[in-house]
């Protein structure tokens, strides 16, 4: 067995999931395991949130205040009770969360409340303002930048923990030869000169690249598998997925 | 740092530092991934049929072949004692709305008996599993048998009748409302009689999709063999879907390949949306042509035009194989119009060329009869060639008169405030263009032409911002006629980072239509793109279709003689080291030849010569003229870097004076950067908001402030408008290192394949080091600048002339400690 953590090793599929942690314990707030994992979720995924709010026509500040609230009020487990702890996917859980927060009439009251001991995730609100706006301002509703943004946001964390999977296994600067490529004259990929950069041939050169797309894959699966209830989901939340960028 | 690509697609990847796959092609990764590992719930299943295994009527006997989405095995059914194929998909791979449909879809394709259809015998599920029983066919399949047989000689006959067979079962399944959807080479087999069996009629886009994707874990099935219709544009997949199948088959067949080939599915994909399929007799001139006429009519984009059902094919390749003739009639190629013109060099112009193929009855398409309307319009449309040809050329008179011809007969309105703005755009007098194209435009709002000159008007008048806002535009309306793509790709070229874009667009238009004009303006597109790209073979090209050009438009052509000059000036840097003295001494007769125009195009080409060849003087003399006789900003900066390039800013500024270009942005620069030669620090930078307030100038004009001294304003400036654009801009990341976010050796590393990009990023990083007063540095980058050989581009000319103020003046500038 490799050390976990090469890039070049197996994986199991996960058993239990941050979502289905956070569901078991439901609305014990005790259970210290699905308190972190909540956390980590919200950490995750604040941003789609925001992008949401802003989206609805809030404004900046207003969108970090509800952000805020919604997060700790999660936090705090006033919500889980509306989870249905068999048919759930956090992403599907955060959109009706949010939105029943963006409905309660009392929620400006409730916003001036806030603090005190509630457990605030930490985010930083120029860099939430400035992503958003580097966003196209089109048509699209609210759900869909929420969706958008959900996507990328998972993407962008596998391609991280990619990277750092290599940079772990002391191979950074293979993974930038293998991912960063000149196109030559005909616009084709040089992998002749990767090669000799690597000192490799060709196809040693393709398999690796194989290997590191695989891998890619699989963090992607585990990155989603976090967020739904059961692994079976996995599979439908892709293809959904899928189908919100095609 | 080079660009980044999706390692499947291909697609270039938005700027990150890291990443390695395109959203689609991980997330498509990501399901596959899954099929391959095995849900976990099924691993604790009842396993694989094993041989030896028994269930309903059947007896496996071996696995025979295996992919992600399913298992195949010989088997034997036991009531009939016969040999079958069972295919049956893996477990747990989809939802039971999936599993519903396919077996609705199965039963149907159950019903279709044909002697060349592979028949389905059961739709049956084992252990929740659905499987297939159905004819076992002991044979390669026609992918297979066309690859063994490559080398050996073709019998064109025995391909005709098999896909004759295939046309027949189509039509059997078509009558009974069923389509194939996903016919192609390797879902035929060829039986022991030799006969093809056609096998998951109705199923293999069910199959197929998912197949492909988890067959090999990442790539995508190659679109090779699909009609564009299902490859994305809007039509509805339809019978003809099907006849496009057979006809890629046949295609396949005869030339041993696809008819659309490429790296990527990408890349296949753009060739099966724009690109004519090379004619299989190109590939091999023994294929009778009969055959060729009918497998491309099969292949036709349109379903419009391709056969109408399974059936007409079938007979045609009847009518082949009874040597018959058969009913299509052959689409001329254009290369073949083409070839016919090289052997009768012309020099008539385009108008003979347009004769000729209405002569031969075959311009555009496939219409056997020109109606008297369609020669009308040929006319038309020879007219207005003819005008542009004229034009491009310089030739005011003729192009006046040709104008007149074509409203004769009868343009649309909107052509001929084009026209004029033709002859405006290539006597250098832009704003007048750029009126006619605004009024060609509310003619004809919806018309690609009139927007794309609108645009080229903008670019050539240095309104970048309104340039950028047109391309935006054009960006929603399809090109269609091949005016169309012309005058879009003209409207990249040398605005437009993209220029492989503009080789494809004009490259389109020059085999829709192939003209002198089309030629040259190719000819013209692939100089840049060579040139961008270092690419000497597509230099070579450039050079080719000039001499296409000129066989048409005749060698004394200014436009010829320009656009020649500018394919040698761009070859002389990008040729092997044999060849560059053949070449220098083609393109001295060509500068030679030019100095005979007197248009400021052609003494911008023969200034670049004079430039490649170091003869400064030549050079300077050249930009002077070009001033002189009202060329624009453009050629006042090219003049500008000249003259100081040979420490001449004094009379280069007098000279610019005396042409009141003050409104123009470029000129800004170019006067900013002669100020500050003059030790005039303080008056340059009085130049800095007319520079600043073109928003294609930005970063170029941030340098008077850091020459003059103001780098925290250009910090300041830089965060500011950060927050203001995307990380795709191509502004973001000079910012980011006005900004100090990124260091020099950050911003060089992240310069990607193109020399221009190169160019300016490094002369910008020079100008910084410069103004830091790192001399050394500075020259460094400048000398890196420079070394991309870039010459049209104005940052290449601004550090070739700072090098060599550089050099002449070791303390220069002075006011820098």
């Amino acid at each position: 067995m490799k050390a976990t953590g090469s890039p070049f090793s197996g994986h199991s599929e996960f058993a239990t999931t941050h979502w289905s942690l956070v569901l078991a314990a439901g609305e014990r707030s005790n259970d210290a395991r699905a308190s972190e994992a909540l956390e980590t979720l919200c950490l995750i995924y604040w941003y789609p949130l925001y992008a949401y709010i802003r989206r609805r026509g809030y404004s900046p500040g207003d969108a970090e205040d509800l952000t805020q609230e919604f997060f700790a009020r999660l936090l705090a487990r006033n919500y889980l009770a509306r989870a249905d702890p068999h048919a759930g996917k956090f992403r599907s859980f955060l959109l009706a969360g949010i939105n029943y927060l963006l409905c309660d009439e009392r929620d400006k009251e409730r916003r001036l409340k806030r603090g005190g001991g509630q457990k605030v995730i930490p985010f930083d609100e120029d860099s939430a303002e400035a992503r958003y706006r580097l966003k196209p301002a089109d048509k699209m509703t609210p759900e869909c930048v929420f969706e958008r943004s959900w996507v990328a946001t998972l993407l962008e964390r596998a391609a991280r923990h990619l990277r750092e999977e290599y940079t772990a296994a002391g191979k950074s600067a293979l993974y930038d030869q293998l991912t960063e490529f000149r196109l030559d004259g005909q616009g084709q990929r040089a992998y002749g000169e990767v090669a000799a950069q690597l000192g490799q041939s060709e196809s040693a050169v393709k398999s690796a690249i194989l290997r590191l797309r695989r891998r890619h894959h699989q963090l992607v699966r585990e990155e989603i598998a976090q967020t739904v209830a059961d692994p079976s989901d996995v599979d439908g939340e892709i293809s959904y997925l899928l189908r919100i960028l095609e | 740092m080079n660009a980044r690509y999706c390692l499947e697609c291909g697609s270039q990847l938005p700027d990150l530092e890291i990443g390695s796959l395109c959203s689609i092609c991980a997330l498509r990764g990501a399901l596959a991934a899954g099929v391959e590992t095995g849900p976990p719930e099924t691993s604790g299943g009842a396993g694989e049929p094993a041989a030896g295994l028994k269930f309903g009527d059947y007896e496996i006997l071996e696995e025979i072949a295996r992919g992600g989405m399913g298992v195949v095995y010989r088997a034997r059914q036991i009531s009939l004692d016969r040999v079958v194929a069972i295919k049956m998909l893996l477990p747990g791979l989809s939802s039971p709305e999936y599993l519903r449909r396919f077996r609705i879809e199965a039963s149907a394709a159950a019903g279709l008996q044909h002697p060349h259809i592979v028949s389905i015998h059961e739709v049956g599920a084992w252990q929740c599993r659905p499987y297939l029983a159905m004819d076992y066919v002991e044979g390669p399949s026609l992918a297979q048998r066309v690859a063994d047989t490559r080398d050996g000689p073709h019998d064109f006959r025995q391909i005709a009748r098999w896909v004759a067979s295939m046309a027949d079962a189509v039509q059997h399944a078509h009558d009974r409302g069923i389509l194939h959807r996903d016919l192609k080479p390797s879902n035929v087999l060829i039986d022991e009689k030799d006969c093809p069996r056609i096998t998951d009629f109705g199923l293999a886009k069910r199959l197929g999709d998912e197949s492909e994707l988890t067959l090999s874990g990442h790539a995508l099935g190659s679109p090779s063999f699909m009609p564009p219709e299902q490859a994305g544009s809007r039509d509805k997949v339809s019978r003809r879907s099907d006849v496009y199948g057979l006809g890629g088959t046949l295609y396949f067949a005869l030339t041993g390949r696809a008819p659309f080939q490429g790296e990527t599915p990408a890349e296949v994909m753009h060739g099966v949306l724009t690109l004519d399929p090379t004619p299989p007799r190109n590939l091999d001139p023994a294929i009778p042509r009969d055959l060729e006429t009918i497998c491309l009519k099969c292949i036709e984009k349109a379903p419009a035009r391709r056969y109408a059902s399974a059936r007409m094919v079938a007979d045609e390749l009847g009518r082949f194989l009874d040597d018959r003739p058969i009913l299509a009639r052959p689409v001329r190629a254009p290369e073949k119009i083409w070839r016919w013109c090289r052997r009768k060099p012309l020099v008539a112009g385009l108008a003979v060329v347009l004769a000729v193929s209405l002569a031969l009855g075959c311009w555009f398409g496939w219409q056997s009869r020109q109606s008297s309307r369609q020669l009308e319009q040929e006319k038309m449309r020879a007219a207005i060639d003819t005008a542009l040809a004229a034009t491009w050329g310089g030739d005011r008179a003729a192009a006046e008169k040709a104008i007149k011809e074509a409203q004769r007969h009868g343009v649309h309105n909107e052509w001929i405030p084009m026209l004029h703005g033709q002859i405006a755009l290539n006597s250098l007098q832009s704003d007048e263009a750029v009126r006619q194209f605004e009024q060609a435009v509310a003619l004809a709002p919806k018309s690609v032409v009139a927007k794309a000159m609108l645009a080229t008007g903008y670019l050539w008048s240095g309104h970048f911002e309104k340039y950028a806002e047109i391309l935006g535009e054009l960006g929603e309306l399809s090109p269609e006629t091949p005016e169309d793509y012309l005058f879009l790709g003209v409207a990249l070229v040398g605005g437009h980072p993209d220029t492989a874009k503009a080789v494809s667009l004009i490259g389109y238009a020059a085999k829709k239509r192939p003209s002198g004009i089309t030629f040259l303006a190719l000819a013209m597109a692939e100089g840049f793109h060579a040139a961008a790209f270092g690419s000497w073979p597509i230099a070579q090209k450039a050079i080719e279709h000039c001499n296409w050009a000129e066989e048409v438009l005749g060698a004394n052509h200014p436009g010829v003689l320009t656009v020649r000059l500018n394919a040698y000036n761009f070859a002389m840097r990008l040729c092997p080291d044999g060849e560059r003295a053949g070449l220098r001494r083609k393109a001295a007769e060509a500068a030679a030849v030019l100095v005979s125009t007197s248009s400021p195009i052609g003494r911008m080409q023969r200034a670049f010569y004079f430039e490649i060849t170091g003869n400064d003087t030549a050079e300077v003399q050249e930009w002077g003229k070009a001033v002189q006789q009202g060329g624009g900003g453009l050629y006042a900066t090219y003049y500008a870097a000249a003259m100081l390039n040979r420490n001449m800013s004094g009379e280069a500024l007098e000279a610019l004076n005396r042409q009141g270009l003050a409104s123009d942005g470029l000129v800004a620069i170019s006067r900013a950067f002669l100020l500050l030669d003059k030790k005039l620090p303080e008056e340059s930078r009085e130049l800095y908001p007319r520079a600043a307030a073109s928003e294609r100038l930005r970063v170029l004009a941030e340098t008077i402030l850091l020459l003059a001294g103001d780098d925290l304003r250009v910090a300041a400036d830089s965060v500011q408008l950060i927050g203001t654009i995307s990380p795709q801009h191509p502004d973001y990341k000079a910012l980011r290192f006005y900004a100090g976010r990124i260091s020099a050796e950050e911003l060089a590393a992240g310069v990607g394949a193109s020399r221009v990009q190169a160019c300016s990023t490094y002369n910008l990083i020079a100008m910084s080091f410069l103004a830091k007063g790192d001399r050394e540095t500075a020259r460094q980058y400048f000398r890196r600048s420079v070394g991309t050989g870039t010459h049209w581009a104005t940052q290449y000319q601004w550090s070739r002339a700072f090098l060599a103020r550089l050099e002449q003046d070791p303390h220069w500038p002075p006011w820098i400690p």
